[in-house]
């Protein structure tokens, strides 16, 4: 039974082809979910601040006075809790990994243009947190 | 009687993953006594459940394991539904079903691997991990992440995984079937394996049961005890036997580790075929106000999740009885006689997870 087993595991691997992909020069696996990175769009976001007070590790600062959207990527573990629950759907999660980093703290920042006047109450409430 | 000397093992050593130190009060080669101590890892995670939404705290729970995370998740769900009394979907139940499996698939090949790596067995290591890959495939295809899968959540599931993948999955499953085949006879009937693993570590079935061993450690030392019995999630409706051994040895918990992959994928290609349409969440209002206790089957063992809440949407406390905390104190009772060489033998039969004992 050994001599079996040994002879039936030798030739998978001698036939069978490597078991692991030649990245980089192959792409690396990805499925449409997975979870790479956090983009966020920064002309539709109402400021609402979901994503900062849902945050589990309170990776995203929001400054509604100077209209500000900040991320400290080092902080994000891209559980798309903020994608799930924005409501403008400013956030979503690419299935490629940010590029690897050296400063600390790896931070993002935008600044959220001012909407159009006729827009300029609008949304700015934060629903039900 | 010879002199007796204390030779430090861990928290950093080649065979350990996470870091546990143990004074080992020698008589020659053979050991008198084992003296654990833990902490080297603590995160404090559940003090910070005072401080985070009760909603998004389960992707916290997730994060007190980097190998079984997805059951943690899912038993703070079913302690937080429990106190709510909120009835989940049973498609979401499935779900979890199947995710638990999935987790207990890769968690057993880890530990097999990891295994074969602390008995010199290069080849049986690679061979294990080879064939984990397949099962980490299909967990972030249907939740987007490898291992911390961050598909559970209060009330339900965050993501389906629709009829076809299901069936998919556990085709998939099947043609793997005959390769894991293979490899549980090697680590079952191996003589190489069997000689290194006999034997070594024994502890009693009633030894087991006083200590409070769980999962595959107690197992292993026939009794049949599985908290997937008690039927939470989808399991009362799904059809299985636990995995038993009665030589209570390193050898017998690597025969039950062994066995249950095919508990597992029996189990998912049941879910598969049995999986009701329907929602897979239920909407959450209001805040918990209540405490619970919520048990769930780990790939180590039995996990208890506690939890209490003043009707805020902070809890005011979480507590986590983790399988390896308990399997702690049987390893240092079958650690007892044992020679220096075997100690990370025995040290690796309880598939010892520092991050879940410690969080």
């Amino acid at each position: 039974m050994g001599l079996i087993t040994i002879a039936k595991t030798i030739s998978r691997n001698v036939f069978g082809g490597p078991a692991t992909r030649r990245y980089p020069a192959e792409p690396a696996k990805r499925y449409d979910l997975t979870r790479g990175r956090l983009v966020f769009e920064p002309e539709n976001c109402r400021l609402c601040r979901i994503c900062m007070l849902r945050c589990p590790t309170q990776a995203i600062v929001v400054e509604r006075k100077e209209r500000t959207w900040e991320i400290d990527h080092f902080r994000c573990i891209t559980c798309g809790n903020c994608v799930d629950l924005c409501p403008a759907n400013v956030l979503h999660l690419e299935p490629v990994y940010r590029e690897p980093e050296a400063d600390r703290p790896a931070k993002e920042f935008h600044r959220i243009p001012e909407p159009p006047p006729e827009n300029a109450d609008a949304g700015c409430e934060t629903p039900g947190v | 009687m010879s002199k007796q000397i204390v030779i430090p093992f861990g928290p950093q050593h080649p065979v350990l993953p996470e870091p546990i130190h143990l004074d080992l009060v020698m008589e020659d080669e053979r050991v008198v006594e084992a003296l654990p101590s833990i902490g080297y890892v603590h995160r404090g995670l559940e003090k910070l459940v005072e401080k985070r939404d009760f909603r998004d705290f389960v992707y916290i729970a997730e994060r007190i394991c980097g190998i079984c995370s997805f059951i943690h998740g899912m038993t703070y769900c079913h302690a937080v539904e429990g106190v709510m009394d909120l009835p989940v979907p049973p498609r979401a139940n499935y779900l979890r079903t199947v995710w638990s499996e999935l987790s207990r698939l890769h968690s057993h090949l880890l530990w097999l691997g990891l295994m074969a790596d602390a008995m010199g067995f290069e080849s049986l290591f690679m061979q294990s991990w080879r064939l984990r890959e397949h099962v980490l495939d299909d967990m972030e295809e249907t939740t987007g992440n490898r291992v911390i899968q961050g598909s559970c959540k209060v009330g339900g599931v965050r993501r389906d995984i629709s009829d076809a993948k299901l069936r998919e999955i556990a085709d998939g499953l099947e043609e793997l079937r005959p390769q894991l085949e293979d490899l549980r006879d090697v680590f079952v009937r191996d003589s190489s394996v069997r000689h290194r693993l006999g034997g070594l570590g024994t502890l009693t079935e009633q030894q087991a049961w006083e200590l409070g061993a769980v999962g595959p450690v107690l197992r292993a030392c026939g009794v049949a005890n599985d908290i997937r019995q008690t039927g939470y999630a989808a399991y009362d409706e799904l059809d299985f036997t636990p995995a038993v051994e009665t030589a209570g040895d390193c050898w017998a918990r690597t025969a039950v580790r062994a066995e249950e992959l095919f508990t597992s994928i029996d189990l998912i290609q049941q879910a598969a075929e049995k999986i009701p349409e329907g929602p897979i969440e239920v909407k959450v209002t209001g805040n918990p106000k209540g405490e619970f206790y919520a048990r769930s089957e780990q790939p180590r063992g039995e996990v208890i999740h506690y939890v209490k809440a003043n009707g805020t949407k902070n809890l005011v406390r979480f507590r986590v009885r983790t399988p390896t905390f308990s399997n702690i104190a049987p390893l240092v009772v079958s650690m007892k006689g044992i020679e220096l060489a075997d100690v990370p033998v025995v040290v690796l039969s309880i598939d010892p997870c520092i991050g879940c004992a410690e969080r």
